[in-house]
């Protein structure tokens, strides 16, 4: 209505005025998104620990103590002004190796999620869109897949191909996939037989564009809030590997391995264990509470809830 | 004829291997520029049989002639071109809309999909077009869910017409739409079919909707066509049972015609089974019936009127070799 | 003079959701007296279904909160009811059929199994027939007698082999038989009022017809009274005897149903008969009421139907009108009719 007024002037006016509508969308989203509490703490868990992960090894005070530097002198000291998590067997520091595996962490499940979601949306929209056999073959495949109890299929994999964090995530990137695939598969089934989809084919749309513009942009939603949930838990699992041995190797610091570590001076000794475990809890936290508010903020039609 | 349907049939196969005749031999002929209605219940077929038309859904068997040409032999790519000429509307305007593409997407898009055209030509066709159904032009960079139900309707005609289709299939426009907004929905559509010349297959519940628009009309139960002819024959001469008692059924406005009082059918084409013998109607119905009736499946046979055709033994003593 | 059954006076409700206050309801009037056919009509998001649910207080508090007025129901307010209280007058005096037969039957559960636990409830039963106590013989006994009871209102309301029948899931019911099931649940109690909110919207016509007859035949067997809503006027004229027309939140006309059809006072009401297309409207004849339903979050100043309203003055703007007498037994709320 602008534009009888006074015409756009610069760029971003006119694409502002162009996409008023999801403009206005976003904000009542974030409206919503900012009207729950936990889905902002939420945000602000991840916005921390990506900071943390992004300039930790900057600021860290012993940067060496992730590299190999070992101060037998100096081990197993109790959380005190130097050192505020305590140090650990081989006299590292322990805040020093949690902030850096924030960083790791973070990466490692953006790998993860990456390759799986890659996988995973691509099986997933073909086998919910072609049907038939190549339905049945990959839905199947997935069903195998996901009979394997959680961490096993990872640990086996991990195992085979050799220690350490690139086989870690590469065990964990392709086994991660058949969530996403039941997830799209399922929501493309369901968008499949919504009026919408007949309509594009009605007007002559090829199937490239019915998948690509009109089916895969609605089950989008689902898969960023899934996502954000899983990355908790794609760092989780990572720390699993990392905890019975065939993740990332020390001196590398790892939450998992370091829990591990800690395990054998429990409970004498409990900061070693208890620093990594309650960054990892926060994150996972921070990242389910993050996916809740994400399903509020990207619903088109939850306009009035 | 625009649009000649031959024989057309689908059957789906349901679980179990049993198969359900969707569509059972249904042959009709729409002339161009006209309107012709295509009325059913819940289950008689008539939404499968206009998505298969611009073959959304394959046919089993029969011919879809569309201006000479069997369309069930082209393919698909011949198909892509005959679509812009067929468009379908949809029922329900909350689903039929992509809910994330804005309006002036909506309807541009069957002009890229064509490559008809782009940038500044298309802005102006898609404007003109929203302008031709009644929406303003500001309303073309928002979203299907900040329109009211008869204007989602409208984002719907406008996406259908933009490409000049010759035949517009309407599956029941005003079905999801208040009594209010469905007048304005309906007067839009004739409207439209004079100035543009479109051809219309209606598909509806609603009679009074079908008598409203439509010059002619075929009534489906289970699939066939039981009754068919020009709308005022139907209308003043039902011929079938299943034509009287819908006629009936339809609570009028006016309280001193007692609808409430008349007997009309029994129980609902789901809980009533045919046997696949004789007629499909007659275990619903109310007329007195003779033993040709659940041994031989009545013909679609022509009345005196000859465009005039009804499937019932009642209405063509002669077949059915019994006097009535 | 009948006994008043339910008296609705000024009701106001808002909806508060994440995008503002909706005001749904503002100050309803409508009173039904015992053996009244009451139609209630108007358009999708007027408030009749709120306005109705608000007897039995089934509206979901919150979003919804009641921000005047009061429900009477045989002269108390449900309003200040407690939460037993509440539970009593739905199960023994107020039955209630939707318009979806499937959000009022448990899929998982057969018709037989929640057909006998609700008859049992409404006898205050229930609890002492389930929870562990199920196989004492005094709790077979009354389940037994409460599934003969099933039995008959299933075939009271028309399902053939009810005998048989009453073991199915409810998926197992076409719609128009479910709708069926619903009624035989909601009359199971002789209560005193029948809510049956659009209950033929979802059904074939020969199917509405069917279960109207059947409300019909019910009136006159059991003395129900009713609350019909529905968009249809065909159905109000058929069934009803009494009709009030809702739009944005307010009853704007109310009467018997034959002077609200015959003369019409309401420019809505006018406006909402004549988009009624019929076998008898003239192609291109048909008229509708122009533009559509002014948003509850920001409504209109004044008469809400005004910015629609084709015999709008200045002062429609000014005030809502109150719904007033203006003719014997007949209630409209329009400036054109004031003094």
């Amino acid at each position: 209505m602008a534009s009888s007024v006074s015409p756009p002037s610069s760029r971003l006016a006119r694409w502002r005025e162009d996409h008023a509508s999801q403009l206005s969308d976003l904000r009542r989203g974030l409206f919503r998104f900012a009207r729950n509490r936990l889905s902002l703490l939420g945000l602000w868990i991840v916005v921390v620990m990506l900071g943390v992960a992004v300039t930790g090894s900057t600021w860290v005070p012993f940067p060496g103590d992730t590299l190999g530097d070992v101060h037998m002198d100096n081990r197993l000291q109790p959380p005190n002004a130097t050192h505020w998590f305590g140090t650990d067997d081989a006299g590292r520091d322990v805040f020093t190796r949690v902030i850096v595996a924030t960083r790791t962490s973070f990466q490692v499940g953006l790998i993860i999620l990456g390759v799986a979601i890659s996988i995973g949306v691509t099986l997933g929209a073909v086998a919910g869109y072609v049907g038939g056999t190549p339905n049945q073959i990959i839905m199947r495949l997935t069903d195998v897949m996901l009979t394997f109890p959680g961490i096993f299929l990872p640990m086996a994999l991990a195992a085979a191909l050799g220690r350490g964090m690139v086989p870690a995530m590469l065990a964990l990137s392709v086994t991660w996939w058949p969530g996403y695939c039941r997830l799209v598969e399922a929501q493309m089934l369901k968008v499949r037989e919504e009026d919408f989809v007949a309509g594009a084919r009605a007007i002559g749309a090829s199937q490239r564009r019915v998948i690509f513009r009109h089916i895969l942009p609605n089950t989008l939603t689902a898969i960023v809030v899934k996502a954000s949930m899983d990355f908790g838990f794609a760092v989780l699992a990572l720390a699993s590997l990392g905890f019975i041995g065939i993740g990332i190797q020390p001196p590398e610091p790892d939450w998992g391995s370091m829990i591990a570590l800690g395990r054998r001076f429990m409970p004498g000794a409990w900061w070693i264990s208890t620093f990594p475990g309650l960054f990892m809890f926060v994150m996972v936290l921070g990242f389910n509470l993050l996916g809740d508010g994400l399903r509020d903020l990207l619903d088109p039609n939850a306009t009035v809830k | 004829m625009l649009l000649e349907l031959r024989n057309l049939t689908k059957v789906f196969v349901a679980r179990g291997r049993r198969q359900v005749r969707a569509v059972d031999d249904v042959s009709l002929a729409i002339p161009e520029g006209a309107t012709f209605g295509l009325v059913g219940e819940s289950g008689s077929g008539k939404s499968t049989l206009a998505r298969m038309i611009p073959r959304l859904i394959e046919p089993t068997s029969g011919e879809i002639v569309y201006q000479g040409q069997n369309l069930c032999h082209f393919s698909e790519k011949q198909m892509r071109a005959v679509r812009q000429e067929i468009q379908i509307v949809f029922q329900n305007p909350f689903s039929s809309l992509n809910p994330r593409m804005t309006v002036r997407q909506l309807v541009g898009e069957p002009l890229q999909i064509h490559r008809k055209a782009s940038g500044a030509s298309l802005d102006r066709q898609v404007l003109s077009m929203l302008e031709t159904v009644g929406l303003q032009p500001e309303q073309a960079n928002r979203l299907p869910h900040e329109f009211s139900g008869g204007q989602r309707q409208r984002i719907g005609i406008a996406r259908a017409l933009i490409l000049h289709p010759k035949l517009l299939i309407l599956d029941e426009p005003t079905s999801a739409l208040d009594v209010s907004v469905q007048a304005q929905v309906l007067n839009l559509l004739l409207d439209l079919q004079q100035r543009l010349g479109l051809t219309y297959l209606l598909i509806t519940h609603d009679l009074g909707v079908v008598h409203y628009l439509c010059d002619r009309a075929a009534l489906l139960y289970l699939g066939a066509v039981v009754e068919q002819g020009p709308i005022n024959w139907i209308f003043q001469r039902p011929s079938h049972p299943y034509t009287r008692a819908l006629l009936d059924d339809v609570p009028s406005v006016d309280p001193d015609q007692r609808m409430l009082e008349r007997v009309s059918l029994e129980a609902d084409s789901f809980s009533v089974h045919w046997g696949g013998t004789g007629c499909r109607f007659a275990p619903r119905c109310p007329a007195r019936q003779v033993a040709a009736c659940t041994t031989v499946e009545p013909p679609l046979g022509a009345l005196a009127e000859s465009e005039h055709r009804v499937a019932c033994h009642l209405a063509h003593p002669l077949l059915a070799g019994e006097s009535v | 003079m009948r006994e008043l059954l339910v008296d609705i006076k000024a009701l106001s409700l808002e909806m508060v959701t994440l995008d503002g206050v909706a005001r749904v309801l503002n100050g309803v009037n409508l009173t039904i007296h015992r053996g009244d056919l009451v139609g209630l009509v108007g358009e999708t998001g007027c408030g009749k279904s709120v306005t109705a649910m608000s007897i039995p207080q089934l509206v979901p508090q919150p979003p919804a909160r009641y921000s005047g007025g009061e429900v009477r129901f045989l002269g108390e307010n449900v309003l200040e009811k407690s939460a037993e209280e509440l539970r009593r007058l739905r199960s023994r005096h107020i039955g209630v059929v939707f318009q979806d037969p499937m959000t009022g039957l448990n899929p998982v559960f057969s018709v037989e199994q929640q057909m006998v636990d609700a008859l049992l409830s409404k006898q205050d039963l229930l609890a002492a027939t389930t929870l562990g106590r199920r196989w004492l013989p005094s709790s077979r006994m009354q389940r037994r007698h409460a599934q003969e009871r099933a039995i008959a209102l299933l075939r009271r309301v028309g399902i053939p082999e009810a005998e048989k029948r009453i073991h199915a899931y409810p998926h197992e019911f076409s719609g128009g038989m479910r709708q069926r099931v619903l009624i035989a649940m909601a009359i199971a109690g002789r209560p005193d009022l029948l809510i049956a909110d659009e209950p033929t919207t979802a059904l074939d016509v020969s199917v509405q017809a069917q279960i109207l007859r059947l409300i019909a035949e019910l009136v006159r067997e059991i003395d129900l009274t009713v609350l019909l809503i529905t968009h249809n006027m065909g159905l109000v004229a058929q069934l009803c005897n009494r009709i009030a027309v809702m739009y944005a939140g307010s009853v704007v006309e109310s009467g018997p149903v034959r002077r609200i059809l015959r003369e019409p006072q309401h420019p809505y009401t006018r406006g909402l008969l004549q988009a009624i297309v019929t076998e008898k409207t003239g192609r291109g004849t048909l008229q509708g009421v122009p533009g559509s339903v002014p948003s509850l979050y920001e409504p209109p100043p004044g008469c809400r139907f005004a910015p629609r309203c084709q015999e709008a003055r200045p002062q429609c703007t000014a005030a809502l009108p109150r719904l007033r007498q203006s003719a014997p037994d007949h209630q409209v709320a329009c400036v054109l009719y004031e003094e």
